[in-house]
């Protein structure tokens, strides 16, 4: 007969780290510093604390994110809910609260740096998409966050009661309202555990690593940005743009054209201010293509990316703050 | 026009950092058995270096009586990859635990068909159209 449980045993006599459960579960426990085996068995419990274990997920979890707390602690109050009772932790709402603020100053000043053109309301709405509770969930389910968080859905009352304040619910749709009530519940929760995690390595390891770790997972994340652009009026809006830039008035000039008279005709345009070609567009009627060309126009202006700038909070040191240039205030568009 | 359905950035895994995509490894064996041998050998010789080396991922032991050995992989991307791994030497299975951890989790399967690629000619010929009946205006 094998011994693997005595070998695992013997591992236990070196580490007091001990849960004993009757069908010799053994599980791992692997972390950067601390590598523990430990056994689990029903009735024997020699571990003191037996609410607040950290689970092997939970290193695997700060390992997986490159997360270095001083004290597994942290990790484990900043996974806790609210909702959740068995626990002598306080829940994580004081990280959430310093969490989200810290989001979203890092992301405001990214995208501030990158766009200096871009109007303030494209801005508030490219933040808004980036720190919203959307993003924050689908981020927090891809790092598999779901399996180290601790929370219970039967009393979480306030997220039920945010999100009825949020759409009034009918008697006609609401099995369709309470299908999509369950489903946002954890998406509130980790949500709020991503924010409180950014929130408890703002407090612990200082703002540098909170912003590298909103850069290195939030930013990082690929949206489209012209989708947010949604423009009525482009030919009013560039006129008023070329006024305001004191340059000649943008004119139209169709480029190319085929099949006129026929049933799928192609229009292209370009845009013009004085011999300056601003933009091209295309279209299968000449409203069409002029729309789609002033469009381009606004959005070449507009979205003018600054590709090497220095984030302020990146200033750390007197002689970084010495060769500092902000970058020049942006002027906003007047729609 | 309004945004009806909100945009959600997607994530690009290795732009700004790496999250590896092996969750948990289980590992399940049987005492008794002849074809768990290797199994019992690689958990009690090869297995803890190896955890000390990957502290990314949760590693679970736990026996399954009257089975063949079975290593199972979990993946973010909440697929499971399992490979049986009865009568195998602790070199075989390293290897195999191997390709778990590496493991992104997607699918191999194809997901579209088979190109259509014809080694015969066609009779017809490829359709060309100087070769065809001249357009009357």
């Amino acid at each position: 007969m094998f011994s693997l449980f005595s070998l695992v045993k013997n591992y236990s006599i070196i580490n007091r780290n001990i849960l004993l459960r009757h069908n010799c579960f053994v599980t791992i426990r692997s972390f950067s510093n601390t590598n523990t085996f430990y056994i689990e068995e029903k009735n024997k419990i020699t571990h003191k604390d037996q609410k607040d274990v950290i689970s092997p997920a939970l290193y695997a979890f700060a390992a997986r994110m490159h997360l270095n707390f001083s004290d597994p602690k942290i990790l484990l109050q900043a996974v806790t809910h609210k909702s959740f009772s068995d626990t002598n932790l306080s829940p994580n709402k004081r990280f959430k609260e310093l969490g989200k603020c810290a989001i979203e100053l890092y992301i405001t000043e990214y995208f501030h740096m990158k766009f200096p053109l871009l109007h303030t309301n494209y801005l508030e709405k490219i933040v808004n998409i980036y720190n919203g509770i959307g993003t924050l969930s689908t981020f927090g389910s891809e790092i598999g966050l779901k399996y180290v968080m601790r929370w219970s859905e039967s009393t979480d009352l306030y997220i039920s009661s945010a999100i009825e304040d949020q759409s009034g619910s009918t008697d006609e749709n609401n099995v369709l309202y309470e299908s999509r009530k369950i489903s946002n519940k954890i998406g509130y929760v980790m949500a709020q555990a991503v924010q409180a995690i950014v929130g408890a390595l703002y407090l612990d390891k200082g703002p540098n690593s909170a912003r590298k770790f909103v850069q290195d997972y939030l930013l990082s994340r690929d949206l489209d940005i012209q989708q947010v652009y949604d423009v009525k009026t482009p030919k009013k809006d560039l006129s008023a743009l070329m006024r305001r830039l004191g340059r000649e008035p943008p004119i139209s000039r169709l480029l190319f054209e085929a099949g006129r008279l026929t049933k799928e005709p192609i229009f292209v345009i370009g845009v013009y201010s004085d011999t300056e070609k601003l933009a091209e567009g295309f279209g299968s009627n000449l409203k069409m293509a002029e729309f789609r060309a002033a469009k381009n126009a606004l959005v070449n202006y507009y979205f003018k990316e600054i590709k090497d700038f220095t984030l302020p909070s990146a200033i750390d040191t007197h002689q970084k703050q010495m060769s500092y240039i902000p970058t020049k205030v942006c002027d906003t568009p007047a729609s | 026009m309004t945004l009806t359905k909100s945009l959600i950035p997607k994530a690009k895994n290795g732009v700004g950092a790496f999250v590896f995509s092996c969750r948990k490894i289980e590992f399940n064996y049987c005492e008794r058995s002849g074809s768990s041998y290797g199994m019992i050998k690689y958990l009690q010789n090869h297995l803890i270096p190896f955890a000390k080396i990957n502290p990314q991922m949760e590693i679970v032991v736990t026996p399954r009586p009257s089975k063949h050995p079975l290593i199972t992989g979990t993946y973010l991307n909440l697929k499971k990859k399992q490979v049986c791994v009865k009568n195998k030497n602790p070199d075989e299975i390293a290897e195999i635990v191997k390709l778990i951890r590496d493991n992104t989790g997607v699918s191999t399967k194809k997901r579209f068909k088979k190109p259509v690629i014809s080694t015969t000619k066609s009779i017809r010929g490829i359709w060309s159209p100087f070769h065809t009946r001249p357009h009357l205006i």
